[in-house]
């Protein structure tokens, strides 16, 4: 049960003619194999730029630094086409908008044997429409699917192709960015507990890029927080979201509505995000925590372990390592 | 029941657009295809209450609210505000209706034209409705209503454009405008859910405010279940342009008689990691009202289904005080 | 102010079209208000050289038939070509700016006919229109660009047309009608400023046309023989291109640098207008 991808001190930095946008600070965070990530945070947290990271997605002139330590190689120091045989092969993505990521003019078998092929040139097609049936019947569709046109699917449908196009080669990490947010809660849902249902045969670990908190948990056992492109906790769902140390957790957590039960005043925080092309001196949080010190502005939290997996950026958690 | 602060009330209000399928003539007899978006929609809200409307996409409810704040006009059927006619009220005095009517948008970043200045945008409906004496005045009454509303400082945010505000700012800025012509009935279309999670309580709380303080009645539609819980006095739930479910909040939510009302709550994840939940599978995808029907519009992916819900379309079944749902399928 | 100095800075530094198309027109602006001083003749006076060579008798790009010094009627001849240019340019974007606007705006009926009307300008042979109404009513320098004008129009149209359409969908427009505004008053303030900015990338393609027809139609012998154009300088020199070449050549010269100028105006514009121009706001 060894760690499958290690980032250390990750940094992204947007550079545009203008100005440089630190969108992602120092992130580090270790994940196991067969582990399942949900990595939550608004809009400005990095999340999705931190998975672009990782798949070297971003153009030439972002600027990165930082180790992302994955199968023994660091995917920042090895070469685009070291990279080329990584993606698909061994780390996949599905994202938000899959009517998106799919051409319009093509037929679906056109388009997984096009992907299949860039792997495994040689490949026939009887061969990648055996494996392509295979994750079909995986994600629930029926087979026919495979000779649609893109426009003849819901939004349901061309979401579960995207997964299914993503495990073609038996990826290590799959990676969803907002995968479930454009589909109803219904369907949703439904995505949801197929994808748990899958992990139960394959051994793939996972990470879930999301700005909902109840995506996270139910399908995922560790979690990291994101704000500002800081890491702001870390650790297991189980701890974190019923015991969130960080005042950033806490306030998204009051932030959400309970369904049943009580029906606690729904609380907001107030302010904004910091500017992220500025050096930010303290805590990113500290203009928007009520618990906020003046070391909390002057300083910048270490990341401190605050049980046995978790750790949290703040500092009201030093001094307190036995998780009171 | 004899509602003597019955407010609006929503009568049968239907819309159906053509549905275009490519051909120009119709064979003689042939039924012509509507697609029912709203399918006869009747509802009573009092002053200073809230309903929401829940449902997936394709159930009508954002028609509805496009109907209800006369964006669009409906098919058949009409809505009467204060024992008034609409119709009446539009051919009579179109800008009353105007005042009296108000609407949230869902999209905050396109409300405002990216040309015009804050102050520009909100001195406009103040002119063209006569409100204030003139133009100094107006500029004091929306620097109140900014600072009132959190906004500050208020002259900075008055000289700024659109694209240079947050999402929360901008749909605060876009509730004050509403609220400039003293509306009695606002229409929320989705006013969160293109925010971010941690702004959207005060968006919440300035609509509570208005229904609670204003009196004004206020139709929060929404696909956030349990937000619209924690929002609204009475839910309705539509599925394909009909109500299916309605009552308190608390009755629909944590007692649920329709099965569509029941798989969708179901669905609905907490933040709990530890939530035990049973949840109800509904095959397919949310279909488009074409032409749905005879029997219930929900039979073809319900659970419970039997032939005889197939035939016919169900009778709606009164259950305790307010709360009804339309399926025949339920024990009394 | 300064901001804004910096923004139109900035964004000249950006494009190379653009800014080759703005430095174009400033020195076009430039020669228009100085020609006098800049010239060392008349440009009307018939002088006693006549097809003198260039660098003749102070005459650096030589004279024509009649002894005028064709530098000076190349410099005056700049505001003739601005003059079409500008004028037609403005009937026809007012026009098609109005129409395809009205059009698309209201749709329904409104549509149907402003689109027939649109298509049957858009098939018409402009310049043989052009002839015919010059033949008819007089080939001077106003028939000519007004008739520019209102026989240009329908490709703006078309665009704003496009730009209405997709304008009315907009949350802002929406915005406006729930909050009481009329139709037209929505039509004037939030359609036609938000959907102006491709009608003058347009445009400013449409005052190269413009140059280019005014200079065909003297070349045809259907200018109007009172101005001084280019057009004409190349008519009356065509007969002598043999022997005399500096005439028409120079004249011809200058066309193309013009319209080159306006080209690249309009494309750099293009360049810089469009990006910005995406539909709503953030993710």
């Amino acid at each position: 049960m060894g760690a499958i991808l290690t980032v250390k001190d990750l940094n992204v930095t947007y550079i545009n003619k203008t100005r440089r946008v630190m969108a992602v600070r120092r992130a580090s965070f270790s994940i196991d194999k067969g582990d399942s990530l949900g990595i939550v945070g608004e809009s400005g947290s990095g999340k999705s730029t931190l998975a672009m990271a990782l798949l070297r997605l971003h153009p030439k002139s972002t600027e990165i630094t930082g180790e992302a330590l994955f199968d023994g190689k660091d995917l920042f120091s090895i070469s685009e086409a070291e990279m080329n045989e990584l993606r698909w092969m061994k780390l996949a993505v599905v994202f938000q908008k899959a009517m998106n990521a799919l051409s319009p003019v093509h037929r679906i078998s056109t388009q997984i044997e096009d992907i299949y092929r860039v792997h495994c040139p040689n490949a026939s097609g009887e061969e990648i429409q055996e494996r392509a049936m295979e994750l079909l019947k995986l994600v629930n569709l029926p087979p026919r699917v495979y000779r649609l046109y893109p426009h003849e699917m819901s939004g349901g449908m061309l979401q579960r192709v995207a997964i299914a196009i993503s495990l073609l080669h038996h990826p290590q990490l799959l990676i969803f960015d907002e995968a479930t947010t454009a589909l109803d809660v219904v369907t949703q849902g439904q995505i949801l507990r197929e994808i748990l249902e899958m992990e139960k045969t394959l051994e793939t670990t996972r990470i879930m890029i999301t700005h909902d908190m109840s995506v996270v948990a139910t399908t995922c056992n560790k979690v990291a927080v994101m704000y500002a492109g800081e890491l702001m906790e870390f650790g297991m769902v189980k701890d974190v979201l019923t015991r969130p140390r960080h005042p950033y957790t806490q306030g998204l957590q009051d932030s959400f509505p309970s369904l049943k039960g009580e029906n606690p005043k729904l609380l907001s925080i107030p302010g904004f995000l910091p500017d992220l092309s500025k050096d930010i001196p303290g805590c990113v949080f500290a203009p928007r925590c009520v618990h906020a010190t003046e070391r909390c502005r002057r300083e910048k939290p270490p990341m401190t372990k605050t049980s046995e997996a978790g750790q949290a950026a703040c500092w009201l958690c030093v001094g307190d390592e036995n998780g009171k | 029941m004899e509602n003597k602060t019955e407010f609006i009330k929503i009568q049968d209000i239907q819309k159906f657009y053509p549905y275009k399928d490519g051909k120009i003539f119709h064979k003689r007899g042939e039924e012509r295809k509507f697609v029912k978006a709203v399918d006869g929609v009747s509802l009573t809200i009092e002053r200073g209450e809230i309903l929401g409307v829940i449902g997936e996409s394709g159930c009508g409810k954002s028609t509805l609210g496009r109907i209800l704040v006369r964006l669009e006009a409906p098919t058949s059927g009409d809505v009467f505000l204060d024992g008034v006619s609409t119709e009446r009220i539009l051919r009579q005095d179109p800008k009353q209706f105007r005042r009296n009517v108000q609407i949230i948008f869902q999209n905050p970043f396109d409300t405002f034209t990216p040309r015009d200045t804050i102050q520009k945008i909100l001195l406009r409906p103040l002119k063209h409705h006569n409100i204030g004496r003139d133009t100094a005045e107006r500029i004091e009454m929306c620097k109140a209503a900014l600072e009132a509303g959190g906004l500050r400082p208020a002259e900075d945010i008055l000289s700024r454009y659109p694209h240079e505000l947050s999402g929360g700012q901008l749909q605060r800025i876009s509730i004050i405008r509403s609220m400039f012509l003293k509306p009695g009935f606002i229409i929320a279309d989705e006013p969160v859910s293109m925010l971010d999670v941690s702004v959207r309580a005060e968006i919440i709380n300035m609509l509570i405010d208005l229904a609670r303080n204003q009196n004004a009645a206020v139709v929060f539609i929404s696909h956030d279940i349990a937000l619209t819980r924690y929002i609204s006095d009475r839910i309705a739930v539509m599925y394909l342009g009909r109500i299916v479910e309605y009552g308190t909040a608390d009755e629909v939510i944590q007692n649920p008689q329709h099965p569509y009302t029941r798989a969708l709550i179901s669905n609905c994840a907490s933040i709990d990691p530890f939530e035990e939940r049973e949840e109800l599978s509904i095959g397919g995808e949310p279909p488009t009202p074409v032409n749905p029907g005879p029997g219930c519009y929900f039979a073809p992916r319900c659970y419970m289904a039997t032939e005889a819900c197939f035939k016919s379309y169900p009778q709606r079944r009164d259950l305790s005080g307010c709360h009804y749902a339309v399926c025949s399928r339920i024990e009394k | 102010m300064k901001k804004l100095w910096n923004k139109i800075w900035n964004t000249l530094r950006s494009d190379g079209q653009l800014c080759f198309g703005v430095v174009g027109i400033l020195v076009l602006l430039f020669v228009v208000v100085a020609a006098p001083v800049l010239t060392s003749h008349d440009p009307y006076f018939y002088g006693p050289d006549s097809l003198a060579a260039p660098g003749v008798n102070g005459h650096l790009l030589g004279t024509n038939h009649m002894g005028q010094d064709v530098l000076s009627m190349l410099l005056y001849g700049v505001r003739t070509s601005l003059m079409v240019a500008v004028v037609s340019s403005l009937i026809s974007g007012v026009l098609g700016v109005l129409i395809g606007g009205l059009g698309g705006y209201f749709g329904g009926k409104v549509d149907l006919v402003v689109s027939e009307i649109i298509n049957i300008f858009l098939m018409i042979p402009t310049f043989f229109l052009i002839m015919l109404i010059i033949s008819l009513f007089g080939s001077n320098i106003k028939n000519v660009m007004i008739v520019i004008g209102i026989t240009t129009w329908s490709s703006n149209a078309k665009l704003m047309r496009a730009q209405a359409l997709s304008l009315r969908e907009r949350t802002f427009v929406k915005s406006a009608i729930a909050l009481g505004e009329t139709r037209v008053q929505v039509l004037f303030k939030y359609i036609l400023p938000n959907g102006i900015f491709p009608v003058i990338a347009n445009t400013t393609r449409g005052m190269a046309g413009a140059i280019l027809t005014e200079a065909s139609l003297s070349f045809l012998g259907l200018g109007d023989p009172n101005i001084i154009s280019w057009g004409q300088m190349i008519y009356q020199g065509k007969e002598y291109i043999t022997s005399s070449w500096w005439v028409s050549t120079f004249s011809g010269v200058a066309i193309i640098i013009t319209v080159i100028i306006f080209y690249m105006l309009g494309d750099g514009l293009n360049h810089v207008i469009n990006p910005k121009y995406s539909q709503g706001g953030k993710k």
